[in-house]
C-alpha cells in the first residue's frame, strides 16, 4: 500500500530522454509529425504534459485539437476529418472518445472506426473492462494507450488506512461505461475484503440526459444508510458536478470523500489515490514517440499506467470533517493546504 | 608384524602424542572459554545501551511525525492513528514491548503494547516530567517493571507538548544474550572437534606414517633384510632416525660388497691349496647371504600407501560440506517454493531431501564396483568435483525445479565419495584391523555431523542461505585438494572378487524372508525414517516456524550428533558383553519412539531439546548393535545368498528408509501439523520397537544369539 501511495513521478521519462535522443534527432530534418487530438471536455493538464514532452525532446509535432464537449454527435465529423487529413497519429482522451474512434476490440467497424492510423488513448480508467483492448499486454490492433486510475483494491486499501470502514457509498453515471465497470470492481473487492457497497446511479432528466439533480438527496440517504465514505469513481460527468454539487453535499452531512482521479481531488475531495494528469500526458507522449519515432507497431506496445500513485490529503477538508489523517500518512502523503494555495510534497 | 619391543615403542610414542593432544585441547578450551566469557561480558555491557539508543532513534522519528502533524494544526490530543505508527515501529523492532505518549501532566494519551507495571507512577513522576520540559535533554532511561523505558520530550518550538515513552523488553534482551551465549558454546564445541581433526591431520597422521615406516624398517632388519631403500625420508625426528638407519644399512651394504669382492678376488688369484684354505670364509659368506639380504630394494615398497589415516581429512571436509546445509536446507527450499499442482507445499519442501537420500540409497551398491574399477582416488575426486558444482549451483538456484537438479548432483557426489572412501578403507584393512579402520571412517563423519549443522545454522542466519551454500561449495573444493594428496597407487587386495550390487532376485527373496525383515523392516528402516524425518525435515522447519533461527535448528541437530559421538562407542562396547544385542535395539527403538511423544506435553524449545536428546540416545543405543544383528541372526540367509548380498540388501533398505523419512514426515505435517507429525512418527517407531521386541522373544532368536 505504502509503495503505491508514496508520491512518485514516472522516472521512465528520464531514461527515455537519455536513450532515444538519436532517434529524435533523425526526425528533426523531416516535416513535423501531425497528431490529431480529440478531447472530451476541453483542454486539461494531460494535454499540457503531452505537448511538453515533445517540446522537451525537441520532436517537432503539429497537434490539431478537437473537443467533443461531451456531445457524441460531433464524433462522425471528427472521423471524417481524420480520414481526409490522414494524420500520423490520433490521440484520444477518455473512454467515450476512444470508443468513438476505435470501437471495441470485438465489435469495431472498419467503415466508421479508425483502423489504418495508429491511435494512442489516454485517461481511460479501465481499458480492458471498457473492451477497448482484450488485455493490457497488447491491443492486437493499431491501438495503444495509457490508463490513469490506481488499481481499485489499492484505492480501497488507501481509504481503509485513512479511516477503517464497514460500508462505502458510490454515485456514478449509469451511461458511462468506465464508471459502471469500476463500480463492479469495487463490488468484487468488497467480497474479498468484507465490506458493503451502496452504489446509486445518477438520475435522468426529462430529455433523457443524466443530471446531478437529486444527488444531494441521494447523499443524505447514503448517510442514513450509515456509509463511512463516499467513493468518487473515475466518472467524467461526476467530475464536472463534484465541485459544485456532490462534494458540498457530502460535506454538509459530514461524509468523507475519496477521489480516484486528480480532477476529483481538485474538486475538493478529502483524499484520493491518484496520478497527476500532467505526468499521464507525458507518459502518453512517450507511447506516441514509440510509434512515431521508434516505429514500434502499437500492437506491440503494452497498455500501462504510471508505476506509482500519489496519495493526496486536503488538510482544510480534514479539519472541517474533524478527521485528521492518521499519523503514518504524514510520512508519505501529499498534504494540500489550500489557504496558502500550496502543495506540500513529502520529504 | 608385531614384536613386543616395537609395540612398546609405538605405544609409548602414541601415548606421548595423546598426552600432547590433551594438553593442546585443554589450552584451546581454556583460551576459548576465557575469550567467550569476556566477549560475552562486553556484549552484555554494550547490548543494553545500544538497544536504548535504537529506541531513542526510533522514538525521535515518531516524535518528528507528531510534530509535523501538529504543525498542520492538528491538536496534540486529537492525533489519529498514533497506535498504527507504533505498530509499524514495533514490527521492525521486536525488542520493543510498549510505546505511549503522555501530555505534560503525565496522562497517557496514546499507547500500544503491554504497559509495564508501575508505568503510571513513572509517567507522573515530577522528576521525569521536569526533565522532559527541558529541550536540552535528549532522552532518559529508567527501569520500570520488566522493561527499560526510554523517554523523549516532545517540544514544539519552545512549547512542551508531552512525553514519548518506548519500553524495551528485558526478557528480549536476556534472550539475545542467551542466543549469543549458545552460539559461543557451539563455536567452542566445534573448535574443540576441529582442533582434534587438525591435530590429527597435521601431527597424528604424520606420526602414524612415520612410526609405520620406522616399524617397517625395524621389521625388515629383524628378518635379515638389509637392502638399501631409495625412499625419501621426512625431515622430522623419526625421519632423521630412519636416515641414520639408512646410512648404517648403506654402510653395511658397502662392507658386504667389499667383503664379497675381497673373497672373490682372493679366490681368483689363489692356487688350489689356498683355495681350500679360503673355503670356510666362502661358506661363511654364503651363510651370511642366506641369512641376510643385501643390495637395493625395489622402489615401490609398501609404505605410505597403507596409511588409512590419510582418508580422514578429505572425508571430514567433504561430509562437513553437506552437513553444513542440514539445519537450513528445508527453510531455503521453502523460499524457492513453486506451486506444484496437486501436491501440498509441505511435501514439496521434503522433495529435495527425499531425492537426495534416494539417489544415495540406489547409487551406492553400483558405485561400489564402479569405484573399484576406476580407482578409489579418482572416484572420490570425481564425486567431490560433482558435489562442488552441485553446491555452487544450489547457491544460485532459481527455483525448486533447478534446485532438485543441483541437489541431485550433490547426492551423486556424496554417494560417490562415501562409497569410494569406504572402499579405500576396505582395500587397506584385513580381518584384524577392519573394525578399527571403520571406526576411523565413522569418526570423521561423526565429527562432521557435530560441527556441520550448528555452524551451518549460524552461517545461514548471518550471511544468508545462498552464501552458506557457497561456503559448502568451498568446503567441497577443499576436500578435492585433500583428496589430491591421497596416494596415487591403488591398493587392491589380490584375493578379493569384485564387489557387486545386490540382484533383484536376492532383493525379492530377502524382502520376503521373515527373519531378515524383522531386523530390517522393524528396526533398521524405522530408525532411519525417524532420523531423517525428524532431524533433517521436521526440526529445521518446526524451529523456524515457531519464530526461531536456523542457528537454533543447528544447535538442536548438534545435540543429536553429540549424543551419537558420546554414546555410540559406549554402547558398542557394552553391547558386546553385558546384554543381548537385540535388547539394545529394542531399548533404543523404544526410547526413539518415546521422544516425539514429549511434544504432547508442551511445544517449548526445552521439550524439543528433550525430543532430540532422547532420539539421539535411542539411535546411539541401537545403531551399533543393529547391523551386527544381521550377521548374528541371518546366518542361514548369508549361507544361501552370500555375505555381500545380504548386507547389500540390508543397506539398500536402510537407506530407502532415509528417503522415506522426509516424505512420511511431510505427509503427516499436511494432516496433523508439526506437532502431530512429531508425535505420529514417534508413535510409528514405538510400535515398531514393541513389535520388534515381541518378534525377537522366541527360542529361535535366543538360540542363535548365544553364539558369539
Amino acid at each position: 500500500m505504502n509503495a503505491a501511495a508514496r508520491a512518485g513521478r514516472a522516472l521512465l521519462f528520464a531514461a527515455a530522454l537519455l536513450c532515444a535522443v538519436g532517434h529524435a534527432a533523425a526526425q528533426l530534418s523531416g516535416r513535423p509529425l501531425r497528431i490529431y487530438a480529440i478531447t472530451f471536455r476541453g483542454m486539461t493538464d494531460v494535454e499540457r504534459g503531452f505537448q511538453d514532452y515533445f517540446a522537451a525532446r525537441h520532436i517537432p509535432v503539429q497537434i490539431t485539437f478537437r473537443d467533443l464537449n461531451r456531445d457524441n454527435s460531433r464524433m462522425p465529423g471528427f472521423l471524417d476529418e481524420i480520414r481526409r487529413t490522414r494524420p500520423d497519429l490520433v490521440y484520444t482522451w477518455g473512454t467515450s472518445v476512444t470508443l468513438g474512434v476505435v470501437g471495441t476490440y470485438d465489435g469495431f467497424d472498419p467503415q466508421t472506426n479508425i483502423t489504418d492510423i495508429p491511435v494512442v488513448f489516454t485517461l481511460v480508467a479501465a481499458p480492458v473492462l471498457a473492451k477497448i483492448v482484450p488485455d493490457l499486454k497488447s491491443s492486437r490492433r493499431n491501438v495503444t494507450g495509457v490508463f490513469h486510475v490506481a488499481p481499485t483494491e489499492a484505492q480501497i486499501r488507501a481509504m481503509a488506512s485513512y479511516r477503517p470502514f464497514k460500508s462505502i457509498g458510490i454515485l456514478y453515471t449509469p451511461t458511462e461505461q468506465n464508471s459502471v465497470v469500476v463500480v463492479e470492481e469495487v463490488r468484487e473487492v468488497s467480497k474479498r475484503l468484507g465490506f458493503t457497497v451502496i452504489a446509486k446511479p445518477l438520475k435522468f432528466n426529462a430529455a433523457r440526459q443524466v443530471t446531478a439533480e437529486g444527488a444531494p438527496e441521494m447523499i443524505e440517504e447514503l448517510k442514513k444508510q450509515k456509509v463511512d465514505w463516499l467513493y468518487l469513481p473515475p466518472d467524467s460527468y461526476l467530475g464536472t458536478q463534484a465541485k459544485s454539487v456532490i462534494i458540498p453535499a457530502a460535506m454538509a452531512v459530514g461524509m468523507p470523500t475519496f477521489a480516484s482521479t486528480e480532477q476529483l481531488m481538485d474538486a475538493g475531495a478529502l483524499t484520493g489515490l491518484i496520478s497527476h494528469y500532467y505526468a499521464i500526458g507525458q507518459f502518453t507522449a512517450y507511447k506516441a514517440e514509440q510509434i512515431l519515432i521508434n516505429k514500434v507497431p502499437p500492437a506491440r506496445i503494452p497498455i500501462e499506467t504510471l508505476t506509482r500513485f500519489t496519495l493526496q490529503v486536503r488538510m482544510d477538508v480534514a479539519e472541517q470533517l474533524k478527521m485528521p489523517p492518521p499519523l503514518p500518512m504524514f510520512n508519505y502523503a501529499e498534504l494540500i493546504v489550500p489557504t496558502k494555495g500550496e502543495v506540500v510534497a513529502p520529504q | 608384524m608385531s614384536s613386543s619391543g616395537e609395540m612398546l615403542e609405538k605405544n609409548y610414542l602414541w601415548h606421548i602424542y595423546w598426552q600432547l593432544a590433551g594438553v593442546i585441547m585443554v589450552c584451546v578450551v581454556i583460551a576459548l572459554a576465557v575469550v567467550s566469557y569476556f566477549s560475552h561480558r562486553v556484549f552484555e555491557r554494550e547490548l543494553v545501551p545500544e538497544t536504548e539508543k535504537k529506541a531513542a532513534t526510533e522514538g525521535a522519528s515518531v516524535r518528528a511525525l507528531v510534530l509535523k502533524a501538529t504543525s498542520y494544526g492538528i491538536p496534540f490530543d486529537g492525533l489519529n492513528g498514533v497506535d498504527k505508527t507504533f505498530e509499524e515501529v514495533f514490527s521492525d523492532n521486536p525488542e520493543f514491548s510498549f510505546a505511549g505518549i503522555t501530555n505534560t501532566d503525565g496522562t497517557l494519551l496514546y499507547q500500544f503494547g503491554k504497559e509495564p507495571q508501575g508505568a503510571q507512577v513513572h509517567f507522573h513522576s515530577p522528576a521525569l516530567l521536569a526533565a522532559m520540559r527541558d529541550p536540552t535533554v535528549p532522552w532518559q532511561v529508567d527501569q520500570v517493571g520488566p522493561q527499560y523505558v526510554v523517554s523523549l520530550p516532545i517540544i514544539s518550538g519552545a512549547q512542551p507538548l508531552g512525553v514519548l515513552h518506548i519500553g524495551i523488553d528485558a526478557v528480549f534482551v536476556n534472550r539475545v544474550l542467551l542466543e549469543v551465549m549458545l552460539d559461543v558454546l557451539v563455536v567452542l564445541v566445534v573448535s574443540l572437534f576441529f582442533t582434534l581433526e587438525l591435530l590429527n591431520f597435521m601431527a597424528g597422521a604424520r606420526l602414524a606414517s612415520g612410526l609405520g615406516e620406522f616399524a617397517q624398517q625395524v621389521e625388515h632388519m629383524r628378518s635379515g633384510d638389509f637392502t638399501a631403500t631409495a625412499r625419501i625420508r621426512a625431515n622430522d625426528e623419526i625421519g632423521r632416525l630412519l636416515r641414520r638407519i639408512d646410512a648404517a644399512v648403506d654402510h653395511l651394504n658397502v662392507r658386504y660388497e667389499h667383503l664379497a669382492g675381497e673373497v672373490q678376488d682372493k679366490l681368483r688369484n689363489a692356487d688350489a691349496a689356498r683355495r681350500e684354505a679360503l673355503k670356510p670364509a666362502l661358506a661363511a659368506l654364503e651363510s651370511i647371504a642366506k641369512r641376510f639380504r643385501f643390495g637395493s630394494s625395489p622402489a615401490s615398497a609398501v609404505g605410505d600407501e597403507m596409511n588409512l589415516n590419510r582418508i580422514r581429512a578429505p572425508l571430514f571436509a567433504f561430509i562437513l560440506a553437506e552437513e553444513l546445509t542440514r539445519s537450513y536446507l528445508p527453510t531455503y527450499v521453502n523460499q524457492l517454493l513453486v506451486n506444484v499442482p496437486g501436491v501440498s507445499p509441505q511435501v514439496v519442501i521434503g522433495l529435495p531431501i527425499m531425492l537426495f537420500m534416494l539417489i544415495v540409497a540406489l547409487g551406492q551398491p553400483y558405485l561400489g564396483s564402479w569405484s573399484e574399477r576406476v580407482g578409489r582416488r579418482k572416484a572420490m575426486l570425481l564425486g567431490a568435483a560433482i558435489a562442488t558444482v552441485g553446491f555452487l549451483a544450489t547457491a544460485l538456484a532459481y527455483n525448486l525445479y533447478d534446485l532438485l537438479v543441483w541437489r541431485s548432483l550433490c547426492a551423486l557426489g556424496y554417494a560417490m565419495v562415501f562409497v569410494a572412501a569406504q572402499g579405500y578403507v576396505l582395500d587397506r584393512t584385513g580381518q584384524t584391523n577392519r573394525a578399527q579402520g571403520f571406526a576411523m571412517f565413522i569418526g570423521a563423519i561423526m565429527v562432521a555431523t557435530v560441527c556441520g549443522p550448528s555452524i551451518g545454522g549460524i552461517l545461514a542466519d548471518n550471511i544468508g542461505f545462498r552464501l552458506s551454500f557457497g561456503v559448502s561449495a568451498i568446503m567441497a573444493f577443499l576436500s578435492i585438494l585433500a583428496i589430491l594428496r591421497l596416494p596415487v597407487n591403488e591398493m587392491r587386495p589380490a584375493a578379493t572378487r569384485p564387489s557387486r550390487g545386490p540382484r533383484l532376485r536376492e532383493v525379492i527373496s530377502l524382502v520376503l524372508d521373515r527373519r531378515f525383515m524383522t531386523l530390517t523392516g522393524l528396526a533398521a528402516m524405522p530408525a532411519k525414517i525417524i532420523l531423517t524425518g525428524v532431524c533433517f525435515y521436521l526440526v529445521p522447519l518446526y524451529i523456524v516456524s515457531i519464530g526461531n533461527t536456523s542457528a537454533m535448528a543447528g544447535r538442536m541437530l548438534m545435540v543429536y550428533a553429540v549424543m551419537m559421538v558420546v554414546i555410540v562407542p559406549l554402547s558398542a562396547r557394552l553391547s558386546d558383553n553385558s546384554m543381548r544385542r537385540d535388547r539394545y535395539v529394542s531399548v533404543g527403538l523404544i526410547i526413539s519412539g518415546l521422544s516425539g511423544l514429549l511434544l504432547l506435553l508442551s511445544d517449548s524449545l526445552l521439550v524439543l531439546f528433550g525430543v532430540v536428546f532422547l532420539l539421539g540416545l535411542g539411535q546411539a543405543l541401537s545403531i551399533a548393535a543393529q547391523s551386527a544383528l544381521v550377521a548374528e541372526h541371518c546366518q542361514e540367509e548369508i549361507r544361501i545368498y552370500g555375505h555381500d548380498a545380504v548386507y547389500g540388501v540390508y543397506r539398500l533398505l536402510e537407506r530407502l528408509g532415509n528417503a522415506l523419512g522426509p516424505l512420511l514426515a511431510s505427509l503427516l505435517v499436511v494432516f496433523w501439523g508439526y506437532q502431530g507429525a512429531f508425535v505420529s512418527l514417534s508413535g510409528l517407531v514405538l510400535f515398531c520397537g514393541i513389535a520388534f521386541t515381541v518378534a525377537t522373544r522366541g527360542d529361535e532368536w535366543q538360540a542363535e544369539a548365544v553364539r558369539p
